[in-house]
């Protein structure tokens, strides 16, 4: 079916979530992307978010609904999702939104993660859009692996190095089935099929993926972005430049490690290094028994204070009371935004020595390397960090500005582009070497013999 | 002297020798013979009496001769009065018009004539027969009316007949202190009515209406049973020489007849015992239900409605005990016994089967001894002794239920000549149900083969029979989702039967696979559940799936559970007619990659002399769970079904070869439709399910074909998910008695089989 070429890509964007309903570092990073390349790279389409009742009440008759004003973007109700599946139970809702993806004849669909649309979403869309669609997904957090929130996090809070069918039942989920592992891995992997493209914010998940057997040649990496702004000025050096001002930011909570931050302050307190840590972010949806150890935390940091949550706008003003930024997280995270935040206003980072954080900061560089959930080495590195002359300008003059939204999206497009025509080329033979090509380039007259070698193998 | 005789039909004899004057134009005939003659309604039936002037001859027939021509027969008459001037009662159908007053006429019997006259005009019946009679003279008259007229010249319903049968009854009806009447015990029923009759000789029983006389059922224990009320003012003639009876509609007591019990209340009295009159009525339905449906019918409602509470022996500070656990109809006639009796002290003489027809010994060797390990520690300490190692007994008559009985009873009969009666439960369950119930009756380890042989299997497969026709009604076909316009044409090479029962667990994984596959979109997809009461629930599920991944199917619902062959057989009868090749695979398999059923379909395509390949099917670890059926032997020397490779890696070398094999399993069987029809479908033979696939592997080697294993197809199978909550087999015999069938029937073949192929 022909129709007339636009010069302008259309694009559709799927999110769990919506920045403006609870910013999450996905969903943030999808949405700018998505502004950037309809605002300021031509490119059509439409921005849509599944929302859950929780935030978001059902209009009568429809599960779609604007969020604020853009006519671009949109929120859809999706209820009965089962994360460790993956799997939108709705399949009749999921339907419902196919003929509107179908209208928008899309270029390329872009999921941003498979949470609420789900594996079901995954099919509907694909089923809805032409065959020339082109359907790319990004990697933002190891969901597609790990059915712990996709943090590749045991129980007790070991890194975990992939998924195994022992190791996961015996650590994580010793009351699941195997069968139920299985499951969700096939499943998984065979609605994932859809995609003619995957991306990786870093290269140690796409390496991550890659050991679980997952194809290397369909993960790109392409890294993160954080908006574009003005670095907020430093702050005034201490005596001799003494920069013993730390601050994390994020959600609290146990996986991001604050409570190894407050016991590494709280040694240094006890160490008499003076310093100050500021932890700012929410408690939201935390246990009462992680309200309490925070609260003893805190308690036993006198150095240490809890500044709260703050909005995307407030970012700047919250960094300038900070020299370092430290991400003491004790999962391997990704590509975090904290990092990118940190360099877009020119603080280094101190964080674990492992992971997307690792690949993101340079020890000695631009950041430094404590091992990872250990308070006594986070100490000594922030000790460091407080005590050693001339480290932290030093470290400070090496960071690179992050990419924005702007570059994100140049980078994008050019991937889509690229995976377009790909898919618009006739079907069946990607271009790679074989022995037959080879003899054929070498010498016409082998062809014939290398063909019937070809065919006994 | 009584004197019936009914002639047959004879040539007329030659004109006696008598000087007898006829007389003319209608004069009174001199030396004529006196007689009278009565004619019966419209039918022609009429009745002569004549005074004969000396004996009559002993033999020969007697006829009339009416104008010169003898009146046919069936014919009857009556010898009445002292011997030496007889009178003679002659009973005949006469022809329209013959009986004109003035109409010469003879009698003629052994070839005399021994009477001639020329009609006088017909006289009414009655007078006839009532007027100037002694009470006994009218009592032989009805007799010979009732007895010999009505039948011989068919005139029971005949109403002139009746009516001076009637007449001639009343006025024999005992009065006063003889007096004798048919006693109500129930209120007139549409079906019938009970009455108490007072005892009369072996012999016929009349009912005489005004309008009828009809022999009727004569009664028993006292009990006389009518179809309905009888007509008001009817009269039953009990066998000679007892008197007519009326009906007395009132109790003894006195009472009216609506507070008499129905007839079915009657029956329940009985069979519960609390009323000696139902008893009388309960033993009068038993002797008649036996040629009457009806009364089967009646009686049989009234056991279900009443049942005898099951009562056990089981204290066990007795010293016998026993219960009858298990009476079950096999729907075949015959019935399936299961109890257990517990006599340390020998005090039993011998068992019986007790139903409403009666007693039914059962010996020492009809029953088939078991242990009962749950009666061990009931009965460990009791005081005159434990329960001993085979107190369970099991038994199949195969006979001995021609009637449906609705409840038994066991009969222990002591050597002191007394009997202990305990009742069975309700005998008549749903047949699936009777089936379980016989699978369940023996503990697992006690099974043998002879049991299996001779007592449990022929009941199982008689109620496994039953439970196959009574599936009433053929499966429901539901289209589900339709094919885009563009592709009307569409003609699937191949259709996959996926059964579903009870565990709909991976049935959305399964669609969403097949939804992604493009092979698998391309084929006719079948799914048919055999747990139809989840009707709703899955057809909704998969109307939503089908419309997510625009993917039609079809769905069939089974009107009653029937087990794996008969579900599959009906998807393949609703498989699409174009698809050449069924792929049947259970509902607990999942593919492992894209691009199977084309694999499996390519290797059938390559090799004309397969019926039948399978893929390579993995544990939910990846380890091998098939490669290939194959046939082994178990300790007791039976065949039972393996496969290769089972638990080895998924990529053992031995996993990895295609190549010929016994047979493949039905969880991922795909097989040429030509090739399945003519082996006709899988076996419906076995319970529940099991052996099906080997068995119809064998059947496709008995007609030449050859089975083959294709590695490179690779799916998941998480086995067992879907047997193990059925509750026929998961805690039954099912299993063994599959196995037994399986290796009674092909044993052989099987054992020729392996030997071409490795066993392990």
């Amino acid at each position: 079916m022909s129709r007339a070429r636009s010069p302008a890509m259309r694009i559709l964007f799927l999110a769990h979530n919506h920045p403006h309903l609870q910013p999450g570092g996905t969903e943030t990073f999808a949405h700018g992307l998505f502004r950037a390349l309809r605002d300021r790279h031509g490119a059509e389409g439409l921005f849509l978010a599944a929302v859950t009742d929780l935030l978001r009440e059902r209009k009568p008759g429809t599960l779609l609904q604007a969020v604020g004003d853009a006519p671009d973007e949109m929120l859809v109700s999706l209820g009965t999702f089962d994360r460790f599946f993956l799997a939108q139970g709705d399949v009749y809702g999921l339907a419902e939104i196919a003929p509107l993806v179908a209208r928008l004849r899309p270029d390329i669909v872009h999921l941003h993660h498979p949470l609420l649309f789900g594996l079901e979403g995954i099919d509907v869309v694909r089923r809805a859009v032409p065959r020339g669609t082109a359907m790319i997904a990004t990697l933002h957090d190891y969901f597609a692996l790990c059915a712990r929130e996709g943090q590749l996090l045991t129980a007790d809070g070991r890194l975990c190095h992939g998924p195994s069918p022992d190791a996961c039942r015996r650590n994580c989920f010793p009351d699941r089935p195997a069968i139920d592992l299985t499951l969700r891995n096939l499943a998984i992997r065979d609605a994932f099929r859809a995609f003619d493209r995957l991306i990786a914010p870093s290269r140690f998940l796409r390496d991550r993926f890659v050991a679980a057997g997952w194809e290397a040649e369909r993960i790109t990496v392409l890294p993160n972005a954080v908006a574009a702004a003005e670095p907020a000025p430093h702050r005034e050096a201490g005596p001799e430049g003494r920069r013993d001002c730390f601050a994390v930011f994020g959600n609290v909570n146990r996986f991001k490690g604050t409570l190894v931050a407050l016991a590494a302050s709280a040694r240094l307190s006890r160490e008499g290094v003076a310093h100050r840590l500021a932890v700012h972010g929410g408690t939201a949806y935390q246990s009462e028994e992680f309200m309490r150890e925070f609260a003893a935390a805190l308690a036993a940091a006198p150095d240490a204070l809890h500044r709260g949550p703050y909005a995307a706008a407030e970012l700047s003003a919250r960094m300038r009371g900070a020299d370092w930024v430290v991400v003491p997280s004790i999962w391997w995270e990704n590509a975090p935004l904290v990092v990118l935040e940190a360099f877009r206003h020119r603080r280094p980072v101190i964080c674990g020595d492992v992971g997307g954080m690792a690949e993101l900061v340079r020890d000695g560089v631009d950041g430094l390397h404590a091992p990872v959930g250990d308070p006594a080495s986070l100490a000594a590195t922030m000790r460091r960090a407080a005590e050693e002359p001339g480290l932290w300008d030093r470290l400070v003059a090496n960071i690179r500005p992050p990419p924005d939204h702007d570059d994100a999206a140049r980078q994008h497009l050019a991937l889509y582009q690229e995976v377009c025509a790909q898919r618009r080329r006739p079907r069946g033979r990607t271009v790679t070497s074989t022995p037959l090509r080879e003899a054929a380039i070498r010498s016409p007259g082998h062809v014939l013999r290398a063909r019937a070698d070809a065919a006994r193998v | 002297m009584l004197d019936h005789r009914q002639t047959e039909a004879e040539p007329p004899q030659g004109a006696p020798a008598a000087a007898l004057a006829l007389p003319r134009d209608g004069a009174p005939a001199t030396a004529a013979t006196e007689h009278r003659l009565a004619q019966l309604g419209e039918a022609g039936l009429l009745l002569l009496e004549l005074q004969a002037t000396g004996p009559l001859p002993r033999d020969g027939t007697t006829t009339l001769v009416v104008g010169g021509a003898p009146l046919a027969p069936p014919t009857a008459s009556l010898t009445l009065g002292p011997a030496d001037a007889p009178r003679l009662v002659f009973a005949a159908r006469s022809r329209a018009g013959a009986l004109a007053p003035g109409t010469p006429c003879e009698v003629r019997k052994g070839g005399e004539t021994i009477a001639a006259f020329r009609l006088d005009l017909p006289i009414p019946a009655e007078a006839l027969l009532l007027a100037g009679r002694a009470p006994a003279e009218r009592y032989t008259l009805l007799r010979f009316l009732v007895g010999t007229c009505a039948p011989a010249l068919r005139a029971t319903t005949d109403p002139g007949l009746a009516a001076v049968c009637h007449a001639l009854a009343r006025a024999a009806v005992a009065r006063g202190a003889e007096a004798g009447a048919a006693r109500a015990l129930s209120r007139p029923d549409a079906a019938f009515s009970a009455w108490a009759v007072p005892h009369a000789p072996d012999g016929a029983w009349y009912l005489l209406t005004r309008g009828s006389v009809r022999r009727i059922e004569a009664p028993v224990a006292g009990i006389l049973l009518l179809d309905g009320a009888p007509p008001p003012g009817a009269l039953l003639l009990p066998p000679a020489p007892a008197r007519p009876l009326p009906f007395a509609p009132q109790t003894s007591g006195g009472g009216t007849t609506s507070r008499l019990p129905t007839v079915a209340t009657l029956l329940r009295t009985g069979i519960s015992g609390t009323s000696a009159a139902g008893r009388r009525v309960l033993t009068a339905f038993t002797a008649r239900a036996a040629r009457d449906p009806r009364c089967a019918a009646l009686l049989r409602e009234a056991q279900l409605l009443a049942p005898a509470r099951p009562q056990r022996l089981d204290d066990p500070t007795h010293p016998l005990g026993g219960a009858l656990e298990l009476a079950l109809s096999d729907r075949e006639g015959g019935v399936f016994l299961c109890g257990w009796v517990r006599d340390p002290l020998g005090l039993l003489a011998g068992l019986e089967l007790r139903g409403p027809l009666g007693a039914i010994p059962l010996p020492p060797d009809a029953l088939h001894r078991v242990p009962r390990p749950d009666l061990e520690e009931r009965f460990a300490r009791a005081a005159f002794g434990r329960a001993g190692p085979t107190p369970g007994f099991v038994a199949h008559l195969p006979d001995a239920d021609r009637s449906g009985v609705a409840q038994w009873r066991l009969g222990l009969r002591l050597r002191s000549g007394e009997a202990i009666e305990l009742a069975a439960a309700p005998a008549l369950l749903p047949p699936v149900q009777a089936r379980d119930l016989v699978l369940r009756s023996v503990h697992p380890k006690a099974v043998t083969p002879a049991l299996l042989d001779n007592c449990l299997g022929p009941a199982a497969a008689r109620l496994h029979r039953a439970a196959l026709r009574a599936i009433a009604g053929t499966p429901e076909v539901v289209a589900i989702g339709r094919r885009s316009p563009s592709s009307t044409r569409h003609s699937p090479r191949a259709s996959l039967i996926v059964p579903l029962y009870r565990n709909m667990r991976f049935l959305r994984f399964q669609v969403c696979a097949f939804g992604r596959d493009s092979q698998t979109r391309g084929a006719d997809l079948v799914f048919v559940l055999d747990s139809p009461e989840q009707r709703s629930d899955v057809e909704h599920l998969l109307r939503g799936l089908s419309a997510m991944l625009d993917l039609p199917m079809t769905l069939v619902v089974m009107p009653a559970n029937g087990g794996y062959a008969a579900a599959c057989n009906a998807g393949a009868a609703a498989a699409h007619p174009a698809a050449a090749t069924l792929v049947f695979l259970n509902s607990d398999v999942l593919p492992a990659a894209p691009g199977w059923l084309g694999r499996l379909l390519g290797r059938l395509a390559r090799d004309r002399r397969l019926a039948a390949v399978g893929p390579k099917l993995l544990f939910d670890d990846g380890s091998v769970q098939h490669a290939g059926l194959f046939f082994r032997r178990a300790g007791d020397g039976e065949w039972f079904n393996d496969h290769y490779a089972k638990g080895f890696p998924r990529t053992h070398p031995a996993a990895a070869r295609a190549r010929r094999v016994p047979g493949v399993t039905g969880a991922a069987l795909c097989v040429r439709r030509s090739a399945f029809e003519a082996a006709g479908g899988f076996c419906t033979d076995y319970i529940v399910g099991d052996f099906e696939d080997s068995d119809l592997c064998l059947r496709l080697r008995a007609l030449g074909h050859e089975i083959a294993y294709e590695p490179s197809a690779e799916l998941f199978h998480f086995e067992r998910q879907s047997i193990a909550t059925h509750e026929g087999h998961a805690r039954t015999l099912a299993g063994a008695y599959n196995r037994r069938l399986h290796h009674l029937r092909w044993g052989e073949a099987i054992a020729a089989l392996m030997t071409r192929f490795p066993a392990a």
